[in-house]
């Protein structure tokens, strides 16, 4: 009897916890007149949740794209809150983002902003949001079916891969050993790694060393790094194709007292590969315009909902006119920070 | 006579079966490629492999008494955010290290307290708060990393003695003590009497909760005490990392010679096991083997660890049968 009490007073405390926890602070609904929106609010409309549905929630990469969504949302008087519209796997599956979609889609939600985890895997997900009305924009990649988004915006992980590798080669003058840390099977990693050795292939005197997988953890990239340094002297430069690849090569530089002989390239820009370019040891990364992205992102959903653009005639909107709004494809290109401009980055952050 | 049978049994030991893999991987990789036997790769493993095994103390108590603990990744992340913030906000590095401990121990008590007064099952108690644990450490750092690379605060990993990690000298020594007290010591034995009978070994007055309490205690404790070697090592906390090491944890153990029903295992067949791991990692991006076999590899090996030692167990439980039975023919004395 008094394990069972025990258990239900247990069981009742963590559910009254977490609710408090996550409630977070509760904002007037926008409504037409604009009451209850933001002082500073742009013109206030009511079209409901905007929900953003990612994959791996768990990593700092989203920090900046989030900060997009939420600037446009405070731009266009709309809500969008990290804590309450922010959604996805934690294990990186595309039948989980899936299940994600069809459930937002249940729900009711308004409008979906989705970064795909593969080309497939939420096609049928995304198909059923559109025939309910509910439009879909892809950022950071698309899907290989065009009719179930209106539009996708992004850098082209390929070229991603081609902007590093440009630069990697010309620091070593088109010679030496290169080595790559990614996560294999991962779609966006396997094309930036693909642009990377594309590129590299047209450099005769560039020998690019079997991939290596950091399986996205710190610990386990160092670890691999580092053998990879040992077992090849001779290397002159690391990739890593996110920014875990990046730091793991940084500290593997570093332990094995090779900064300045081994010149790195990092992808993003969290705190931590930051930090190691603003200390030297990382020469570059090529970072994904994630703000600019998700900040459009959210603009192109308004325009589809609002039926806001007006192309084909004056006070007749496009989709009206069935004619979607946003361009299919929109490149928001790559950065490169190095030294010369990190501080910048990290000045953002705080 | 005594001479074969005590080389038999040598033979038949998990333990003997790693040291001579170990030993094979070694000489091989060493005549693959000289960078293998560098100082600089020895180091840069045994900072690693020191990491994950102080965490391997625990789970090895753990599986010894038939439970075990999947939560200790999470704890890693979040007893080495809260050390990594405490010692930049001021605090110094010997009180963050005690309190991020206390949180891994905490922790700990409320794994073993479900376990063993609720009763719920090991498995799910530990994967609810693995997700609970590693949700606390997203929502507070808001996934960010907390960078940190003060000196004193990176050379907790770093600094060595002779070249060897000092925290590899400290990991050693205790992982000598615990295996024999693991042998000797009657309140260790008892871990074992648990794991192979929960039942008799309550009838004879053993306090298994107590027991698996402390065990589950010590596991956060030694997991939080990873977790800050490791940010020390990373130079900061990083909230998303170590995901999956618990299974990596667990394959040691029993690679090394524990039973996942409890009952078996020593503290050296478990460091052997991720020793074999460690290498055979190692090994791998040594060799170049490409990057979509690694798995597949690793999935080869296990098989093949776990199936000889089943087969010497069998082995030797027939040896033992065959005993047994010869001694019941023997003609009565006296």
């Amino acid at each position: 009897m008094n394990k069972k009490l025990l258990a239900l007073l247990l069981a009742l405390m963590m559910v009254l916890a977490c609710f408090a926890a996550c409630g977070g602070d509760t904002e007037e609904p926008v409504t037409e007149d604009g009451e209850g929106g933001g002082e500073e609010a742009g013109p206030a409309v009511d079209i409901g949740e905007i929900a953003y549905v990612s994959y791996y929630t768990t990593i700092p990469y989203w920090n900046d794209g989030l900060r997009g969504l939420e600037a446009a949302a405070e731009d266009l008087g709309l809500s969008f809150d990290r804590s309450s519209n922010f959604y996805g796997p934690t294990d990186g599956s595309s039948s989980e983002q899936a299940r994600i979609i069809d459930e937002l889609v249940a729900k009711g939600v308004s409008g979906l902003i989705v970064s795909p985890i593969d080309g497939d895997g939420i096609l049928s997900a995304c198909e059923n949001a559109m025939n309910n009305g509910i439009p879909v924009v892809t950022v950071i990649s698309g899907m290989n079916d065009t009719s179930t988004y209106y539009g996708s915006l992004g850098a082209s992980n390929h070229e991603v891969g081609v902007t590093g590798g440009t630069y990697a080669a010309e620091l070593i003058g088109g010679e030496g050993q290169v080595g790559i840390l990614t996560i294999p099977g991962v779609p966006v990693h396997d094309e930036r790694s693909g642009g990377y050795t594309d590129t590299f292939a047209e450099y005769p005197g560039i020998e690019v060393l079997p991939l290596v997988n950091t399986d996205a953890d710190p610990e386990t990239g160092l670890q691999r790094a580092s053998a990879l340094i040992q077992a090849n002297p001779d290397l002159k430069v690391l990739i890593g194709t996110d920014s875990v690849g990046g730091a793991a090569a940084a500290r593997a530089v570093m332990e094995a007292d090779k900064v300045g002989e081994i010149f790195i390239i990092g992808m993003d820009r969290d705190e931590d590969l930051l930090g190691y370019i603003k200390d030297g040891v990382v020469t570059a990364s090529v970072a994904s315009r994630s703000y600019t992205t998700k900040y459009m992102a959210m603009h192109y959903i308004y325009w589809i909902l609002t039926d806001a653009m007006e192309d084909v005639g004056l006070g007749i909107g496009n989709m009206s006119a069935g004619i979607p709004p946003v361009p299919p494809v929109t490149d928001t290109g790559t950065m490169l920070i190095t030294a010369d401009n990190v501080d910048l980055f990290l000045d953002a952050l705080e | 006579m005594k001479k074969k049978s005590f080389l038999s049994s040598l033979v038949q030991q998990p333990e003997f079966i790693l040291i001579v893999l170990i030993l094979v991987i070694c000489v091989y990789l060493s005549n693959y490629n000289e960078g293998f036997m560098t100082a600089t790769n020895w180091k840069s493993m045994s900072r690693g492999f020191t990491i994950e095994a102080f965490v391997l103390i625990g789970m090895t108590f753990l599986l010894i008494t038939g439970v075990f603990d999947i939560s200790v990744a999470s704890v890693m992340a979040f007893a080495g955010y809260v050390f990594t913030s405490f010692a930049k906000d001021g605090m110094s590095l010997f009180l963050a290290f005690l309190l991020a401990v206390l949180v891994g121990g905490l922790i700990g008590l409320i794994n073993g307290l479900i376990v063993t007064k609720l009763e719920v099952n090991p498995f799910i108690t530990t994967l609810a708060t693995m997700t609970i644990v590693r949700s606390l450490v997203l929502a507070i750092s808001q996934g960010n990393p907390v960078r940190m690379v003060d000196q004193a605060f990176t050379s907790i990993s770093s600094s060595t003695i002779g070249g060897v990690p000092i925290i590899f000298i400290v990991f050693v020594i205790l992982a000598v003590v615990i295996d024999i007290m693991l042998r000797k010591v009657r309140w260790f034995r008892q871990l074992y009497f648990i794991g192979g009978n929960q039942v008799s070994a309550e009838l004879t007055g053993i306090n298994v909760d107590k027991i698996r309490v402390i065990l589950y205690i010590t596991i956060g404790a030694l997991a939080a005490v990873a977790g800050c070697l490791s940010s020390s090592r990373l130079g900061g906390s990083i909230p998303t990392a170590y995901a999956g090491l618990e299974m990596q944890l667990l394959l040691a153990c029993v690679i090394g010679g524990c039973s996942l029903n409890g009952g078996s295992g020593t503290m050296l067949g478990a460091v052997l096991g991720l020793a074999f791991l460690s290498l055979l990692d190692n090994g791998m991006v040594m060799m170049g083997i490409d990057i979509y076999w690694f798995d597949g590899i690793l999935g080869v090996f296990l098989i093949a660890v776990v199936l000889i030692n089943t087969f010497s167990a069998s082995s030797v439980e027939r040896q033992q049968r065959k005993a047994r039975e010869q001694g019941r023919h023997l003609p009565a004395q006296g």
